[in-house]
């Protein structure tokens, strides 16, 4: 093995099989993948991101939801009793599994390698928009007990003006947090508002796919 | 040695026309031609090492003690310190501004040393070094601001990326240079896997940057390429170096040849095959083909091959020599890190497989693994190749045995009960969060039992998340004696070397008998 | 002798391995996502696993006939010379400083 001639050709090839075989095939593969019509109402399959949900992906990035919350539900490799459903399912995480039509469109990818916190895969159907804000201003305070940190950065401090902001934070159902003082309330930041849109906009268990028909 | 005479050795490639004292001037000689590039890559990582370990600590406490420095005093909240930036931040600064940088360094002296010529071209060397520290930096930075691009492993944004790729470049024109001048004779085992690591590093890098960034494809094939890049970069980038670094020094301090040079050929053209195939088992279950997962458990399973024959190789080449990790700093550290290679290998293998995957996956179970991987693999032999290398570069003597000694100490005990932890606590959560570990056993009435529901399942993990904060910490003393040793040395503190080799040598050096005597 | 082994036990990992892939129960099986063409990246991947096996066994042979096996004792002493023999330990903690220079040490750390 004196060569380097022979040496870089194995080196190559070698490398060259995995590439093809983990980055060629499956883009030949799943490049491909189009949206799948409602055949009544003619709706798209995964649904569009509206444009505010698409910059809150943005922000979901860039404040690393994805190092503590998956976005997948998972099928079971063991052998499950009779009439039991994948855990991910029992958690309601989910009504079905996901497939890959239902991360079309996504740049980059919330697949995600931890659970610190729940899969959120459809955290859009299982909350409202008031309550994402209350709980990514004061996590602890909503869930007692979490680790998640909280966003407060997200959230400014604002003069009422007026009736206020509706979508300022009901301190009333917040327990344990202080008010901010009389005649200001905390608003969320347009950040906030993208990310909460692009939160309520994951439901991908409200629809069906063809292959999760199997 | 002048360039006159190391050219007519070039010329006359019979081992049997120096003297052995000639060779140990051209040996020396060569040593201290990687002076500068070394030391830079060397003390820049040793840069980043420090902050990446402080990053560790901090995402460490903020993932039990969510409130830790959340604001700031003036500043107030901040997006900057969060979690989710912390996190990234931490990861990149220590793949690559620590481990890409060391095994730069280490690549540099491998090679120089192998290809038995003075380092050539030393500015290139120096530019790729200068441009990869500033790539870190700006890409830290990006990170930090809320920059990110949310790929996991790429988070820097491409600015920064460009700068590291330019740099990388650079490294491999340079290395290409080297390669092509060196002397006639045979291609060492590590010059094998350095060769490799410095083809592979840069089309896998780049190859991510196109097709996650500039051109991203979509959805789930996002998610193939980003774990293949992912893993690949530890078993394409950092195994490789890791790998041709204990098949130097192991021979080189123990005084013994390989004990199976067929068996090295074996291992390394075995990893080549399947490490490269192993990136799909990340989405075990997950919305992708199932032939790509197959696949990929396939070839972690195959993984037996040149992780056993690495082991048998080195355990072998070993043997009978295990009182030296006594008296050697080197030894000890590169001997930990094989032996944690051969743990961290199987560790990768039993959790590819689907059952086992289930349990492990999406908990702190991974991130164990990883740092068994990284730290006590990679960094340890980073570590134990920079107490071999330093002395040669500088001609100066490590200043303190004391300090290298706490360094082990710290830096292996806080290690091992790091991954324990991690480990320990990963299995919990994992049982419980598939529902196998009940919180009620299933009953008649209940015939599946009660599952443990998240919230509980999150506070059995927060006694194992301190447990991890504190290795930090120790690791972090362990860090922080390394760095007194190294500054020292270069400030010129502890013994002069007094011959060209050396280091418990039965030397030429009177006042070195006398110390030790 | 031992080329032959490699290339076999090679070539028997890649089969069993392809064939059990997942080494868990077959029952798991109804899990798993078939969309419509997947069947040809599986065929796909069983030609090239073949090739690779056949391509490895070439290439072994090949590196046994042209005697890229030989003198492989000699390569693994390439790393050593008269400077630096076999049998010579080439690294050792620092030794422990004579009083004199500890003193002049003792204001840093030691
Ligand atoms: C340190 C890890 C961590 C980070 C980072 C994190 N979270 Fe969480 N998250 C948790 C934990 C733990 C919980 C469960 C406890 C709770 O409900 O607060 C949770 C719960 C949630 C929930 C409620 C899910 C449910 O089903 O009850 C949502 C929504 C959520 N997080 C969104 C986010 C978003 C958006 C981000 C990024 C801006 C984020 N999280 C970042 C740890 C984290």
């Amino acid at each position: 093995m004196n060569k380097l001639s022979t040496l870089f050709v194995g080196i190559f090839i070698t490398f060259v099989s995995a590439w093809l075989g983990l980055v060629v095939i499956p883009y030949i593969q799943l490049g491909g993948l189009k949206p799948e019509k409602d055949e009544i109402t003619g709706a798209l399959m995964p649904p569009a991101l509206s444009g505010s949900a698409q910059r809150g992906r943005l922000v979901y990035a860039a404040n690393g939801c994805v190092y503590c919350h998956s976005q997948q539900v998972r099928g079971s490799a063991r052998r499950l009793p009779e009439g039991e459903v994948p855990p991910d399912i029992a958690r309601g995480w989910g009504a079905r599994r996901t497939f890959p039509r239902d991360y079309l469109g996504e740049r980059p990818h919330f697949l995600g390698t931890m659970r610190t916190g729940p899969d959120l895969a459809n955290v859009g159907l299982r909350y409202t928009a008031d309550w994402q804000h209350r709980h990514l201003y004061a996590p602890a305070a909503i869930s007692r007990g979490s680790t998640m940190p909280p966003f407060r950065y997200l959230y400014k401090k604002q003069r009422i003006v007026g009736a206020g902001t509706p979508d300022a934070l009901d301190f009333s159902l917040i327990p344990g947090v202080e008010p901010p003082e009389e005649g200001y309330e905390i608003v969320p930041t347009e950040q906030a508002r993208d990310l909460v849109a692009y939160l309520l906009a994951l439901r991908r268990s409200s629809y069906d796919l063809p292959e999760a028909a199997e | 040695m002048s360039p006159i005479s190391a050219q007519q050795s070039a010329l006359n490639p019979d081992a049997d026309s120096l003297t052995p004292a000639q060779r140990m001037a051209e040996r020396a000689a060569i040593d201290r031609s990687c002076r500068t590039p070394c030391l830079v890559f060397f003390g820049t990582s040793m840069f980043w090492l420090m902050l990446g370990t402080i990053l560790a600590i901090i995402a460490s406490t903020k993932l039990h003690t969510p409130e830790f420095m959340v604001s700031l005093p003036f500043f107030g909240d901040v997006g900057l310190l969060t979690f989710g930036r912390i996190r990234p931040a931490h990861l990149n600064t220590v793949i690559y501004g620590w481990a890409s940088t060391a095994a730069l360094g280490v690549c540099v002296w491998l090679m120089a040393r192998l290809c038995r010529v003075q380092v050539m071209n030393t500015w290139i060397l120096v530019t790729a070094g200068a441009l990869w520290n500033l790539g870190v930096f700006v890409g830290m930075l990006g990170i930090l601001l809320g920059w990110s691009t949310g790929v996991e492993w790429l988070e820097m944004p491409t600015q920064a990326a460009f700068i590291l790729f330019t740099s990388y470049a650079l490294m491999s024109v340079w290395a290409i240079l080297m390669f092509a001048n060196r002397k006639p004779g045979h291609i060492f085992v590590s010059q094998w896997y350095i060769f490799g690591a410095l083809f592979w590093f840069p089309w896998l890098y780049g190859c991510v940057q196109i097709l996650l960034l500039l051109q991203p494809v979509e959805g789930s094939v996002q998610g193939i390429i980003n774990w293949w890049f992912a893993h690949n970069v530890l078993g394409l980038w950092f195994t490789p170096i890791g790998l041709a670094t204990a098949y130097y020094l192991i021979p080189k301090v123990t005084g013994k040849p390989i004990h199976s040079y067929y068996l090295s050929i074996l291992g390394f053209w075995s990893l080549a095959l399947f490490y490269s195939w192993n990136g799909g088992h990340h989405l075990v279950n997950g919305p992708v083909p199932a032939w790509i997962i197959s696949v990929s458990i396939v070839a972690s399973a195959m993984m037996i091959i040149p992780v056993v024959t690495v082991a048998i190789n080195h355990h072998l080449t070993m043997k009978g020599s295990f009182h030296l990790l006594k008296t050697s700093p080197t030894l000890r550290f590169v001997v930990f890190g094989a032996m944690s290679y051969t743990l961290a290998s199987l560790q990768g293998i039993s959790m590819a497989f689907r059952i086992s995957n289930e349990v492990t996956h999406f908990t702190h179970y991974t991130i164990g693994h990883s740092h068994v991987g990284m730290y006590l693999f990679f960094t340890m032999m980073m570590f134990g190749a920079m107490y071999y290398i330093m002395p040669r570069l500088v001609g100066w003597e490590w200043p303190s045995a004391r300090l290298i000694k706490i360094h082990f100490w710290c830096t292996a005990v806080g290690g091992v009960v790091m991954i324990i932890a991690l480990a320990g606590g990963g299995i919990e959560q994992g049982l419980k969060l598939v529902n196998i570990w009940l919180k009620e056993a299933p009953t008649e009435a209940n015939p599946s039992g009660t599952p443990y529901s998240f919230m509980e399942i999150l506070a059995g993990t927060l006694p194992w998340l301190w447990v991890r904060t504190m290795s930090g910490i120790l690791i972090f003393i362990g860090h922080v004696a390394f760095g007194i040793n190294f500054v020292l040395m270069l400030l010129r503190r502890g013994e002069r070397r007094l011959t060209p080799t050396l280091l418990g040598e039965k030397s030429s050096s009177p006042k070195l008998e006398a110390v030790t005597a | 002798m031992k080329l032959a082994l490699t290339a076999l036990s090679l070539a028997y990992f890649s089969i069993v391995g392809l064939c059990r892939a997942d080494f868990s129960p077959v029952e798991y099986r109804d899990d798993i996502i078939l969309t419509p063409i997947s069947y040809v990246p599986t065929m796909i991947m069983v030609v090239v696993t073949l090739l690779i096996t056949v391509s490895v066994a070439l290439a072994l042979t090949w590196a046994g006939k042209s005697g890229q096996f030989e003198n492989l004792s000699s390569s693994a002493e390439t790393i050593f010379d008269e400077g630096e023999p076999v049998g010579q330990v080439t690294d050792k903690f620092p030794p422990h400083k004579p009083r004199k220079n500890k003193r002049r040490l003792k204001g840093v750390i030691v």
